[in-house]
């Protein structure tokens, strides 16, 4: 089975977080355990082996003494019942003679027949006593050190204790480990059970460490930010699909209709439809293609916004104020110049007439424009109502603050002063060529 | 067939005007939703044509008020609104067809007439009948008891509307509205049409068919 898989760049494992984390603990543990061992077995075999050396040494002036009073039974001196002297290579028992090379100096551990038989011998160099001779203590240490039983017994007793231990100590590990990783886990479980378009705020796990924390507040905040990003998404696609498809209703619509009258005043309105249709998609689809192409690709010819626009523009939108006691107007003080399309004025102030008109029950809605800015003035429901988006009528606000950032100009949404109503401007910041 | 156009789009609605206008459809417009709500109250409608994107109050808003007020007429939603949630949404609310722009007219009507069908199955009826009261809708000839009842055309509209929805009580609002539309004429004329109506249909009788409601309207009692 193939753990491991490749996204992005980087590899990664298909095993979860908290299994490596606890094999990583538990292999580290291991090693650590046995180096432990060994290095605890060394000690103990080195601080033996230190001991005998320190006895030896002291029996080396027994030793000494005994041959210098001629103590011994011809060269051989015994000194306890474990340890004898020998006064020369020659005074050594043939079965130590065979295994002690003539000539070696030192302390060194002999083992015979298999290790069932142990000495420990030391070489004491001392003229007035032997001259150009060695003198051997040895020592038997078989009888000091445990039987094969006993071993077994030792072995068997440290092998289970070392062994409860170590799962004591796993166990410790899964765990410390549970513990540490279970709000990382649950995180994960959150995302993993979440609906596909839920981006609903995820909780911060109990017990959760500052870095868990500081993750799901960062994953919060990118989760909404993702969810208003989709909310424009989808409000964009909404408002591209109304006014794409209202003049296609149209030309459909005037298909059909010129089959059922050749009276010439009719066949003329839907003429003047047909044209009105194409007029408005063509504008729909240059402000859109204007507003997806890249900053600064084109730049466009001078539009000088006059009257005849912004009549238009209330005209084909004053069918809002049927039935209403509301007056539309155009102040036109002077007429700006501005590097933008005509369809891209005409969508501008077509989306703020018409929120201005349907949020205005009685009253003014006024066009007011000079060569800084563009304002619809209404004395409708206010600031409050106005800034909501309502079933698309609040998403033309969203165009209109898209156009604005798109050719550089500044849009706003103010109160009256306290009068009724608001403004919505659009302020012409002049470009570096403008 | 009397609509209520809600849409805010004054050349959607011109070609609806002209073309149901050419089929001798009574169109009602409101090109804001809230006035359209008002309408949709105030009036009764045989189809409701509702767009969802509208200034004032969204159609999905006008549509579940119509239906929390008791409105029953069939609603269609007339929208550039194509996704799945909002179909759904659109019918939750009480909508009975969801079209979606750009639509073809002439489906558009057929779909309007299926639903109008379902709600006034008499208006497309070619014989109506109450007890021993029978009308040919085709040759407009009436008879009763096998005789045959000569009426003028106002009495025979005021009866084929009592006849269709008997044996509901049908408002005077109804009745003058379905003879004069919004010009009613002054006085109490439609007292004399239903005198003239009960002297040429009950009075040859014995039981008579039509029935006033107080306050109300009239019936016809068709249980003879």
């Amino acid at each position: 089975m193939n753990n491991t898989g490749r996204k992005g760049i980087g590899q990664y494992s298909r095993r979860s977080f908290r299994f490596q984390i606890t094999s990583a603990f538990i292999l580290m543990a291991s090693v650590v355990v046995l180096i432990q061992m060994f290095l605890f077995g060394v000690a103990i075999k080195d601080s033996e082996d230190a001991v005998i050396e320190r006895r030896l040494s002291l029996y080396r002036d027994i030793a000494l003494r005994g041959f210098q009073y001629h103590m011994d039974n011809n060269g051989v001196l015994s000194i306890d019942s474990l340890t004898t002297a020998y006064k020369g290579h020659g005074h050594l028992p043939d079965h130590l003679r065979e295994n002690i090379n003539q000539g070696w100096h030192g302390v060194q551990e002999i083992s015979l027949n298999n290790d069932s038989e142990e000495y420990m011998a030391l070489t004491v160099y001392e003229p007035s006593v032997a001259r150009d001779e060695l003198i051997y203590i040895i020592e038997n240490i078989s009888q000091l050190e445990a039987n094969e039983h006993q071993s077994a017994l030792q072995v068997g007793v440290y092998s289970i204790a070392g062994i409860i231990l170590f799962a004591l100590t796993c166990l410790s590990m899964v765990f410390i480990v549970r513990r540490l990783t279970a709000p990382l886990i649950k995180l994960s479980h959150q995302l993993h059970h979440a609906e596909s378009d839920d981006l609903s705020l995820l909780d911060i796990p109990k017990y959760a460490p500052e870095e868990v924390r500081q993750l799901v507040t960062n994953l919060n905040h990118y989760r909404q930010r993702l969810k208003h990003l989709i909310e424009r998404e989808r409000s964009f696609t909404s408002f591209a699909s109304h006014e794409l498809r209202t003049p296609l209703t149209v030309m459909r619509g005037v298909a059909t209709l010129l089959t059922i009258s050749t009276e010439p005043s009719f066949i003329q309105r839907q003429q003047q439809r047909l044209i009105k249709a194409t007029t408005d998609m063509n504008d729909v689809v240059e402000t859109l293609l204007g507003l997806i192409r890249d900053a600064g690709q084109e730049r466009s010819v001078p539009t000088s916004i006059g009257r005849d626009i912004l009549e238009q523009v209330l005209e084909d939108n004053r069918q809002l104020l049927t039935s209403k006691a509301v007056d539309a107007g155009v102040i036109l003080i002077s007429n700006p110049i501005v590097r933008a399309p005509e369809s891209v004025i005409r969508i501008l102030l077509s989306n703020l007439v018409r929120n201005a008109m349907a949020h205005t029950s009685h009253g003014s809605v006024t066009v007011e424009v000079n060569d800084q800015y563009l304002r619809v003035i209404d004395s409708g429901s206010g600031l409050n109502t106005q800034s909501q988006t309502h079933e698309g009528y609040g998403i033309g606000l969203l165009i209109v603050n898209d156009i604005c950032r798109k050719y550089g100009w500044t849009f706003s949404l103010t109160g009256n002063n306290g009068q009724p109503g608001c403004t919505a401007s659009v302020q012409f910041n002049p470009g570096p060529d403008q | 067939m009397r609509l209520l156009l809600v849409e805010d789009s004054r050349d959607v609605a011109g070609i609806l005007f002209d073309y149901f206008e050419a089929l001798d459809y009574e169109l009602d417009y409101a090109a804001d939703g809230r006035q359209g709500l008002t309408l949709g109250l105030e009036n009764s409608y045989d189809i409701i044509l509702l767009d969802v994107m509208l200034p004032g109050m969204g159609g999905f808003e006008i549509c579940a008020a119509l239906r929390q007020q008791g409105i029953t007429a069939p609603i269609l939603m007339l929208t550039a609104r194509d996704t799945r949630e909002d179909t759904l949404c659109g019918f939750g609310q009480g909508a009975d067809d969801y079209v979606i722009k750009p639509f073809d007219l002439n489906i558009l009507q057929a779909r309007i007439e299926a639903l109008v069908r379902r709600v006034h199955p008499e208006r497309f009826q070619q014989t109506l009948r109450c007890g021993s009261l029978q009308l040919d809708m085709r040759t407009r000839e009436v008879f009763r008891e096998g005789q045959r009842i000569i009426l003028n055309p106002t009495g025979f509209r005021i009866l084929a509307l009592l006849a269709g929805k008997a044996p509901a009580t049908v408002t005077r609002e109804e009745i003058s509205y379905s003879l004069w539309k919004d010009n009613p004429p002054d006085g109490d004329i439609l007292r004399n049409h239903i005198y003239q109506l009960r002297s040429q249909v009950d009075k040859p009788f014995n039981k008579a068919l039509i029935v006033t409601v107080p306050k109300t309207g009239y019936r016809l009692d068709c249980n003879e």
